[in-house]
């Protein structure tokens, strides 16, 4: 059982090491990942947006949007405008959507295992 | 590499989903007949750790982000079957809580991430280990390294593939694009270009270490480790 801990303290380790995938795109000035560009940002490149893609884009409303708290939610990380203190508190968001995630992640990940092994002939 | 709503057409994401399902059915059956209860523990803590990883967003500076997704190195530990099981879970998660990936698009990103990605990587690394002395540490993490760049510029090719049929399937009477607006060509040299460079690097890099380090630490000695860390193939 113990080597299980080993390796959850791992991710618990990630999981506050985690704004560095915030810090670090926006030190170097990168914008969203290819191809996940929010309606907005396709229009400054191409000038509109794809008719159906303006339809169907937010056809989800994620509870927690892009790893932070709706109130917060500062789409593709374009947040080098923003002040420091809200920088902490969109960090300290990254970090409690990494903790919630994988959590769940764990514990669907062990149902699904569990189940699969259940039926097993 | 997770596509978001509204850049697929429903042909693209509604096939990619009746293929999805059809792979998690044979995937769900290949491992209700081969399961070990000892992966259990271990499907879980990958699943965890592909979601915490693609949050590591690397930037290319100037330009844009991507992540490793360390479906390649799941694939190595615990087969690629329940890899393919184990990232899912985390796309899944990260589509209906975060918005990271669309609704619509949850069968594309798995298949490419989730499918294309582990079993690439394993497949990479069977033929590896076939050359090489894959039983020395380091060789082994060499091996799985090159899997795991393998696995995500495999992933990377086939999501530009969906991004680059869009304008072909989909273009208005005035020209413009309806979904995702870029053109294969451009879709396929941009991503791969990127992937190649940069994030496929990644990828291996996190490969290789974790396998190179599990093997170091004996903490996978009583683990299945899908055959290959104690070269049972």
């Amino acid at each position: 059982m113990r080597k299980y801990e080993k390796l959850w303290f791992v991710i618990l380790v990630l999981a506050v090491a985690s704004p560095l995938g915030l810090y670090l795109p926006e030190l170097m000035k990168a914008e969203s990942a290819w191809g996940e560009w929010s309606p907005g940002e396709i229009k400054s490149q191409i000038g509109y947006i794809p008719e159906k893609m303006s339809q169907t884009a937010e056809i989800w409303k994620a509870p927690i949007p892009d790893y932070a708290f709706p109130n917060y939610a500062f789409s593709n990380y374009a947040f080098s405008n923003m002040e420091k203190s809200s920088l902490i508190s969109r960090s300290l968001e990254y970090i409690f959507s990494a903790l919630i995630g994988t959590i769940i992640c764990g514990v669907f990940g062990h149902l699904g295992a569990k189940a699969l092994l259940k039926r097993k002939v | 590499m997770h596509i978001p709503d509204g850049y697929l057409g429903p042909p693209t994401w509604g096939a990619s989903w009746i293929v999805c399902i059809g792979l998690w059915h044979v995937s769900a059956s290949k491992l209700r007949k081969t399961l070990d209860a000892k992966l259990v523990p271990l499907i879980s803590i990958s699943a965890a750790f592909s979601f915490i990883i693609m949050m590591f967003n690397i930037p290319i500076p100037g330009g844009t982000t991507g992540h490793a997704v360390g479906g390649g190195l799941i694939a190595l530990v615990i087969g690629p079957w329940a890899a393919s099981l184990a990232v899912s879970i985390a796309l899944v998660i990260q589509a209906l809580l975060f918005g990271d990936g669309g609704i619509t698009s949850i069968g594309a990103n798995c298949l490419n991430m989730a499918f294309v990605l582990p079993f690439t990587s394993y497949f990479t690394y069977r033929v590896l280990s076939a050359f090489l002395p894959t039983k020395r540490s380091g060789v082994k993490a060499l091996a799985a390294g090159i899997s795991g760049y393998m696995g995500l510029n495999a992933a990377a090719f086939t999501t530009s593939l969906m991004f680059g049929i869009q304008p072909l399937l989909h273009t208005g009477p005035d020209g413009h694009a309806l979904y995702a607006p870029y053109s294969l060509n451009v879709a396929v040299s941009t991503m791969m270009l990127e992937h190649l460079l940069l994030f496929g690097f990644i990828e291996g890099l996190v490969t290789g270490l974790v396998i190179y380090s599990l093997k170091k630490s004996q903490v996978t000695s009583e683990w299945t480790m899908g055959g290959f860390l104690h070269e049972k193939v």
